[in-house]
């Protein structure tokens, strides 16, 4: 009997269970892949650490992140600080984007400011993959206020790929049991309260009896995975899921001879798909080859077709670095949607971490807490679950 | 000659299998295909989120 039994090793379900192991909890994590960390880890590709979906930045210097990360578990890595966020205007000029800036932005853009509402747009697009109009004032707000309260973005020292690492040593080394290549196929429920998940391995199937079981796959495959089960989850779970939509996105990653960007974070209202660019080797030159940077765009897809987007943000891409053809080449293309999206859910529009299932849990970029983005809201939803589990309620 | 096949529909081009092949034998451009540098190891099959990755036996 294990006190967790965790499905999914994206950076929720191993920060929770990195947390519950720390204080003495058995933890069964279960991947389906062959490798650690879903979205939020990274390869080496062509010298270059190539990210499957988190771009090597932490959106907050003080935030959950470095909370969860440094403060609680003590993991032994540097979150470093590569400098601000930067918009580059549309004569090319760039400003950084200090959080007064940034509120300034978001003032005049709600008092109907069409400039200030672009820039605003690139900014929601960038770091949250949808635009101002698909989410609601309340959670602009509050994400507003999280940057002035949390400070600039950081990346992890060697990148996600390091971090991950890491994270899978600590739950190893504090007594965690985890598996690749293993599938949870059912999620074990005596009337409504959770009791252990069913998993395929190695050509078996077994059952993991569990105290609490704790979902890192997204609201809709765990309504899924539940089957039959799924109105446990409660109708507002249910009605929810009738609605609800995965943000879609693409990347692209681009190695150059030299830096492109003013910051780690740069922001480009006036390109036509690619909304900015994190080039995480300003903050650490090792993501790349000696004396190459690594450059990632994130641009939000508008039509079905997309060879079509990628043809368009790689036309950005190449009217936004002048020397493009000189100095840089495309490494790899990425592309987000349906059930491998940038986000489970879109922010604002997030389900809650707790279902009406008793001791069954929801960790991931589907129940990201309000104003919380990206990594953070990860980390903020592992936080909230892994302290009720611990309080024992 | 490969016999991986990609599920196209299931498909959605996240690249994990172009980055974690050893032998350069997939591109992804929107969707995974792989080249003549394939050499049905099988580890994308492992690495891809969508199950979109097969290996039909041969006849």
């Amino acid at each position: 009997m294990y006190d967790a039994a965790i499905i999914g090793s994206g950076l929720g379900g191993l920060l929770t269970g990195a947390m519950l192991a720390k204080e003495g909890k058995s933890v069964y994590i279960a991947e389906k892949l062959n490798f650690y960390g879903g979205r939020c880890t990274a390869f080496e590709y062509k010298g270059y650490q190539i990210p499957t979906g988190a771009i090597h930045m932490i959106p907050f210097s003080r935030g959950p992140m470095k909370q969860v990360i440094l403060d609680r578990l003590n993991i032994d890595i540097e979150f470093i600080d590569g400098g601000r966020a930067y918009v580059v205007h549309e004569d090319g000029t760039p400003e950084e984007l200090t959080g007064n800036y940034t509120a300034k932005l978001f003032l005049k853009a709600s008092l109907g400011d069409k400039l200030a509402k672009q820039y605003m747009d690139s900014f929601y697009e960038f770091a949250l993959g949808i635009r101002s109009s698909e989410f609601s004032y309340v959670e602009k707000l509050n994400y507003i206020r999280m940057i002035k309260k949390y400070g600039h973005p950081r990346t992890p020292q060697g990148g996600f790929g390091n971090l991950i690492k890491k994270l899978v040593k600590f739950i190893k080394d504090h007594g965690g049991e985890m598996h690749l290549s293993t599938r949870a196929i059912d999620v074990l429920v005596d009337g409504n309260v959770a009791n252990g998940i069913l998993v395929y391995r190695l050509g078996n199937t077994e059952i993991i009896k569990a105290r609490n079981v704790i979902s890192n796959i997204g609201p809709r495959l765990t309504a899924e995975l539940l089957g039959k089960k799924r109105y446990l989850l409660g109708k507002q779970f249910i009605e929810k899921l009738k609605e609800h939509k995965t943000v879609p996105g693409i990347k692209i990653a681009v190695g150059c001879d030299h830096q492109v960007n003013p910051g780690p974070v740069t922001l480009t209202p006036f390109l036509k798909r690619v909304s900015g660019f994190s080039e995480p080797t300003i903050a650490d030159p090792s993501l790349a080859p000696e004396g190459k940077h690594l450059i990632l765009s994130h641009q939000e897809i508008r039509s079905s077709d997309i060879n079509h987007e990628i043809e368009l943000g790689v036309q950005d891409i190449k009217s936004y670095i002048k020397d493009f053809d000189e100095s840089c080449e495309i490494i790899s293309v990425h592309s987000y949607l349906n059930d491998h999206p940038v986000n489970h859910s879109p922010q604002g529009n997030d389900f809650s971490q707790f279902t009406k299932i008793k001791h069954f849990y929801l960790v991931g970029d589907g129940v990201k807490p309000s104003g919380l983005l990206m990594t953070e809201g990860v980390a903020e939803s592992a936080r909230i679950v892994a302290d009720h589990i611990l309080e024992g309620k | 000659m490969a016999t991986l096949q990609v599920n196209e529909e299931l498909c959605v081009g996240c690249g994990n299998c172009l980055l974690i092949c050893p032998h350069d034998g997939m591109n992804v451009w929107g969707k995974a295909k792989p080249n003549e540098k394939c050499t049905d190891c099988r580890l994308c099959e492992r690495a891809c989120p969508m199950d979109a990755i097969s290996f039909p036996e041969k006849k």
